[in-house]
């Protein structure tokens, strides 16, 4: 059984932003709160338009934001 | 725990609330007071009231209106204390959440029909439990309890949901 998961970095992307809250990621790519905290939590996966908001927000390109691991289980 | 260690956590509840679960909430509450009105009304009915198809028929159109007064005086309550946000459409997890909450409201309404379904059946045949039917009309009641039913898990649904990390765990 394999299982797959999306990691992120946007905890430290946004410590190295000054401290970005979640709040204000969340206002600049135009979810809630609660999406981002789900996101970074790696609990819930976003669309690619959101996944490159993000990035974009954090002037990286996407795969320095998210990654993708495949495991066996 | 003091009372103003008890106001720092529901201070810091309120402020953890999105929009969302703000109007989720009153939502809850609004179908919460219906099924209020709809149960003490029927508690409250005599016998020839509980019989009669005009009392049970005014009851309904009753019970509507104070749907239709509390779901407009919520609307008017999220309208003052919101920042625009009451027109904002909802985010792509929040439309994920919504769909589970009305794949468990689909679920519960389904399983109150088919009960009702099953009652009218075994009533019309003249079968063993129906005729012990606790009210008259009961296979009316068992619909409109399963639709009020439906809405409060679809809103207590997306409620848990929206305040858990994950949608489907």
């Amino acid at each position: 059984m394999a299982e797959c998961a999306i990691t992120n970095q946007i905890r430290t992307l946004r410590f190295m932003a000054g401290e970005m809250t979640q709040k204000e990621l969340a206002e600049r790519v135009g979810v809630t709160r609660q999406t981002i905290m789900a996101i970074e939590a790696a609990k819930y996966s976003p669309s690619l338009e959101v996944a490159f908001k993000i990035a974009q927000v954090f002037g990286k390109p996407l795969e320095s934001v998210f990654q993708y691991q495949h495991r066996e289980l | 725990m003091t009372s103003n260690e008890k106001l720092k956590v529901l201070k810091a509840l309120l402020d953890s609330l999105s929009f969302r679960d703000l109007t989720l909430a009153l939502d809850l509450l609004v179908t919460g007071a219906v099924v209020y009105f709809y149960a003490s009304s029927l508690m409250a009915a005599s016998a020839e009231q509980l019989a009669s198809g005009v009392w049970i028929s005014q009851l309904l159109v009753k019970v509507v209106g104070v749907s239709i007064v509390l779901s407009i005086v919520s609307q008017l309550l999220l309208e003052l204390v919101s920042d625009g946000e009451v027109d904002q459409p909802m985010d792509e997890r929040e439309k994920q959440v919504s769909l589970v909450g009305n794949k468990y409201a689909l679920w519960t309404l389904q399983a109150g029909v088919c009960f009702a379904i099953g009652h009218y059946a075994l009533e019309q045949n003249g079968l063993g439990v129906a005729e012990r039917a606790p009210l008259p009309f009961f296979t009316l009641h068992i619909m409109v309890g399963a639709f009020l039913l439906a809405e409060l898990v679809n809103y207590a649904t997306q409620l848990i949901r929206n305040r858990m990390v994950t949608i489907y765990g």
